[in-house]
């Protein structure tokens, strides 16, 4: 048997597909087992409602099955008991490309990364000039493996497009919805409705990542019609899916309303909204409303900002490709259907290096300033390190694993006859993620008081006694300076210590000539990135997680929000573009007052993102004990939002722990 | 010049319109017995939360007197020979002892206000100033609120109105906002609860009222003593019939002890629970349409 009949033999079509042609180009091998993926994967279930696809986007479990980032995955748990021979030739292959940490020295740092990719089809595009249309530029295309891999891509959808008709009608489904799907999303939208079927099919199609700019790419389509209820179905089947983010805003209507409704009690998407300085009451109001439900939802970006230092960052980008900025993944900035962004390429554990630095090295230091220089030089190296392998690890990427979908639906792959790997996006550029920003700058803070200003400690005795967690030791960095509580000399060196750590990657370019920005997005690794980390001088315990963003540590922030916030905002936060995220915790009585207030005063200050969760301890300690009763509870962390009672039990401590900002 | 101040709480909704930074000064001329913060009337407030002790021991390694020790391995606080010196809270690692007051500069304590204009801005928020009795440290309120005015900055004056007018009037061209308290109308119950009749309140009441400054006058609502219907409508045509337009009405707050047992005091009366929101809601709509 030839191995695209092996692997059809145990139901795992992408394999078969992958396997069917190997002397075929890579883009077209992947672009076959895409396809015949669409056409013997189990399809999902039908749920009766207004929307389809619907629910996960397939039931069975698969061993190789299609996957944004890396295109398809392979879990071996599932493969291997199927056919052990066949798993062997799919890892081989899937490993062709070496992950980015691969390289030992950066496997401490995968705090967000490992060169994951979040993107954004260009659904307005889709849902204003049909796949019919694509299909024509795609037939205009230069002969090659970029075109003849689009064509069995358009095949594929095709297929899945057929046999999800043919579910429907077995299956008596809606009958609005059948006679949309007639239309979409081959030919142009020509209402609401037939645009939000659209741009359901197209978010299964690109394998459930974000749904994007819904608010603004749908306004020409409404004409006043409530579809609060399908946008509510659309959020459930990016729920379903794990799925990732959608902004709202800038400009302002009906359906920012009635996605900021919908999206009450549902964990996913991620919802941003993106605050002007002219943002209308309403939307204020129905945004308050939001958070008062204790969904998680949305979090805020000052958009005037936002735009002021993408011009600076991208002088070269037209402000008509600025303004589809949107969060992807948890909150990684970039620009819908126009752009490969690394999302999480890398990320630096600040704090790992600190501790080496620390129990190694302090000694060495006569004064504070050299031990500060040479702590940079070691961040300094481990970054070229990153940036060379991610250089390495995009070319790889580029070579063995394209990824045909997203060439397709993210422009101008067809216009430039490129993968979307390959440099076929319009806009592309890095991240650079730094956790334990915060732990790090107070440690150093500490360092500098106890060791090299008043000389409490000699930098043996130091590290001896930081290890031990005497109680002296303990009571000494307790009454040490601290950024995050409005504190002109702790949050002046916080604010250089960001300043030179955004200025490490300034003339740092990626594989596509590409720029890195840096962020500061600890989602959920701040739990682990403590792990295997020593106690540290900013009161941290071995093994404790690193503060979740870049609020002060927990406890530390006793000066309330208002103080909290303007530490913050005296970090040059406009230069971490890649989205320096904060989280903060308040109270539902005060978040009801200080809502407007709290935000607007940030943003006046130079905040660029808050994201708030309104619970309180109680409820949260009630859920540890009796998860059933809260099943609807959603926090914020990081960036995205999750269920509160599917966390594990060291992360729901961890927020408890969060410091909650009342009257 | 200088003023003596206890507590300062910065975004705070609950003092006035927007975020507002409360200032609390130190002094109060009456003595209501279900204070909220009896911190405000004693000279040099030192408070011991004992939950948040983590027996370090510091305390009792700077105290001069031997107001501290541990004890089978927990913290023993006695003020009896106590001095409010404030050593052991300046070595405190676990905010288990504070101390209240600090002198400030009226330029300084302006320097602090105004570092949170942008969210004064944002919100039509301000400063308020409250206490104790915040008009009785009459020089430096003045002085404060003339550079708050000056620096662009929303005020209020929080007070009890139990003094000379005077004092008050000193302070009214630099004041957008008075939120007065009235307690109760019938004197002979005032001075059972807070030790002093009502006259002098009530006059200088009537005279706020008649200037152009924007007043609210407040009722924080104690069980038991002004939360009866009959009151509350005397303290509503009260403020009606001499021209008020506003009135707040505050609800019980019924975690006072705490407070009490950090300072070492304890309170005078019980008075029960907080209202709850049903009940809360309905004394206010009563209060509402008597105004009206």
């Amino acid at each position: 048997m030839n191995l695209f009949d092996r692997f059809m033999a145990i139901e795992e079509p992408y394999g078969a597909g992958i396997f069917e042609d190997e002397s075929a180009p890579r883009f077209v091998r992947l672009a076959n087992g895409q396809k015949r993926f669409w056409e013997f994967a189990d399809m999902p279930v039908y749920g009766g409602g207004k929307l389809y696809p619907s629910g996960r986007r397939f039931s069975v479990k698969y061993g190789i099955y299609p996957y944004f980032s890396p295109t398809y995955y392979v879990e071996e748990s599932v493969l291997k008991p199927k056919d052990e021979a066949l798993n062997k030739i799919a890892v081989e292959e899937f490993f062709t490309l070496k992950s980015l940490v691969f390289n030992p020295k950066l496997q401490r740092h995968l705090v967000g990364g490992d060169g994951f990719v979040h993107s954004i089809p260009n659904y307005g595009r889709v849902v204003k000039e049909g796949l019919n249309s694509y299909a024509a530029r795609v037939e205009n295309m230069p002969e090659g493996e970029i075109k003849r891999g689009l064509k069995i891509i358009l095949d594929g959808i095709r297929i899945y497009h057929t046999r999800a008709l043919k579910l429907l009608r077995e299956q008596n489904g809606d009958a609005e919805l059948i006679s949309a799907l007639e239309k979409v999303p081959f030919s142009p939208a020509e209402n609401i409705y037939e645009a939000l079927v659209c741009w359901n099919f197209i978010y299964y199609i690109d394998s459930c990542d974000n749904p994007g700019r819904l608010d603004n790419d749908l306004n020409p389509y409404h004409k006043g019609e409530d579809v609060t209820a399908v946008i509510r179905e659309l959020f459930q089947n990016v729920d379903a899916n794990d799925g990732w983010t959608c902004a709202l805003g800038p400009d302002y209507n009906e359906l920012t309303k009635q996605c900021l409704v919908a999206i009450r009690g549902i964990r996913r998407p991620n919802v941003e909204l993106r605050v002007t300085k002219d943002m209308p009451q309403e939307i204020w109001d129905t945004a308050k409303a939001t958070l008062l439900s204790m969904t998680g939802h949305p979090a805020l970006y000052n958009e005037e900002l936002y735009q002021k230092k993408l011009a600076e960052f991208f002088p070269e980008m037209p402000a008509e490709d600025r303004k589809k900025f949107c969060g992807g993944g948890c909150t990684e900035t970039m620009f819908a259907g126009i752009s490969n962004v690394g999302s999480l390429d890398a990320g630096i554990n600040l704090l790992y290096i600190l501790e080496d630095m620390l129990y190694r090295r302090l000694p060495e230091f006569a004064d504070f300033e050299s031990f500060y220089a040479a702590y940079l030089r070691e961040i300094t190296a481990i970054k070229d390190e990153f940036v060379r392998e991610l250089n390495r690890y995009e070319k790889d990427r580029a070579t063995f694993r394209p990824q045909p979908v997203r060439t397709l639906l993210i422009d101008d792959c067809i216009d430039r006859n490129k993968d979307f790997y390959g440099g076929g996006a319009r806009w592309h550029f890095s991240i650079l993620n730094y956790a334990g920003f915060v732990n790090a700058a107070d440690s150093l803070l500490a360092v500098k008081e106890l060791v090299f200003d008043k000389r409490v400690y000699g930098a043996r005795e130091f590290a001896r006694e930081l290890k031990a967690q005497t109680d002296e030791m303990k009571n000494a960095l307790r009454r040490c300076p601290c950024y995050g509580i409005d504190d002109d000399v702790a949050d002046g060196f916080a604010a250089r210590f960001a300043r030179d750590l955004v200025a490490l990657v300034k003339n740092d370019r990626d594989y596509l000539g590409g720029k890195i920005v840096t962020a500061s997005i600890q989602f959920t690794t701040y739990l682990n990135a403590g792990k295997g980390i020593l106690p540290t001088p900013d009161g941290r315990e071995e093994n404790a997680p690193l503060c979740d963003s870049l609020g002060a540590i927990y406890g530390k922030d006793r000066a309330g929000a208002v103080a909290m916030l303007n530490s913050v905002t005296k970090l040059p936060l406009g230069d971490m573009i890649g989205t320096p995220v904060l989280n903060l915790r308040l109270q539902k009585g005060y978040l009801d007052k200080a809502f407007e207030g709290l935000v607007k005063g940030y943003f006046a200050r130079g905040g660029m993102q808050m994201q708030i969760t309104c619970m309180s301890k109680e409820e949260m300690l009630d859920a540890l004990d009796h998860p059933e009763r809260h099943r609807s509870l959603i926090v914020r962390t990081g960036g995205y939002a999750e269920y509160f009672v599917n966390l594990d039990r060291e992360f729901q401590e961890t927020l408890i722990k969060r410091t909650e900002f009342s009257e | 010049m200088k003023g003596k101040i206890f507590n300062l709480i910065r975004g705070s909704t609950e003092d006035g319109k927007g975020l507002r930074t409360v200032v609390y000064c130190s002094g109060c001329s009456l003595n209501c017995s279900w204070c909220q913060n009896p911190e405000g009337k004693t000279e040099k407030p030192l408070l011991y939360y004992a939950h948040k002790c983590v027996g370090c021991g510091a305390c009792v390694r700077v105290c001069g007197r031997g107001c501290h020790a541990i004890v089978l391995g927990k913290h023993v606080f006695s003020r009896t020979n106590c001095i409010r010196c404030g050593e052991c809270a300046q070595v405190c690692p676990a905010g288990a002892l504070v101390f209240m007051q600090s002198e400030t500069e009226a330029k300084e304590l302006v320097g602090l206000i105004a570092r949170d204009k942008d969210f004064f801005a944002a919100s039509g928020g301000g400063v308020t100033f409250s206490g104790g009795e915040c008009v009785l440290q009459n020089d430096f309120l003045v002085e404060t609120l003339r550079l708050c005015k000056e620096n662009g900055i929303d005020t209020a004056i929080e007070t009890a109105l139990f003094y000379d007018y005077s004092l008050l009037k000193r302070l009214l061209p630099y004041a957008d906002c008075v939120l007065a308290d009235l307690k109760h109308t019938d004197s002979a119950k005032h001075k059972e609860f807070i030790g002093f009749g009502n006259e002098k309140i009530l006059t200088n009441l009537k005279l706020l009222l008649k200037e152009n400054t924007k007043t609210v006058v407040r009722f924080a609502l104690i069980p038991g003593f002004n939360d009866d219907e009959i009151s509350l409508k005397e303290m509503a045509l009260f403020v009606k019939e001499n021209g008020g337009r506003e009135i707040e009405l505050l609800n019980f707050n019924d975690t006072i002890e705490n407070k009490y047992s950090a300072c070492g005091q304890t309170v005078a009366r019980k008075f029960g629970k907080a209202f709850s929101p049903e009940e809360f809601a309905k004394k206010k709509e009563y209060v509402s349409k008597i105004l009206s």
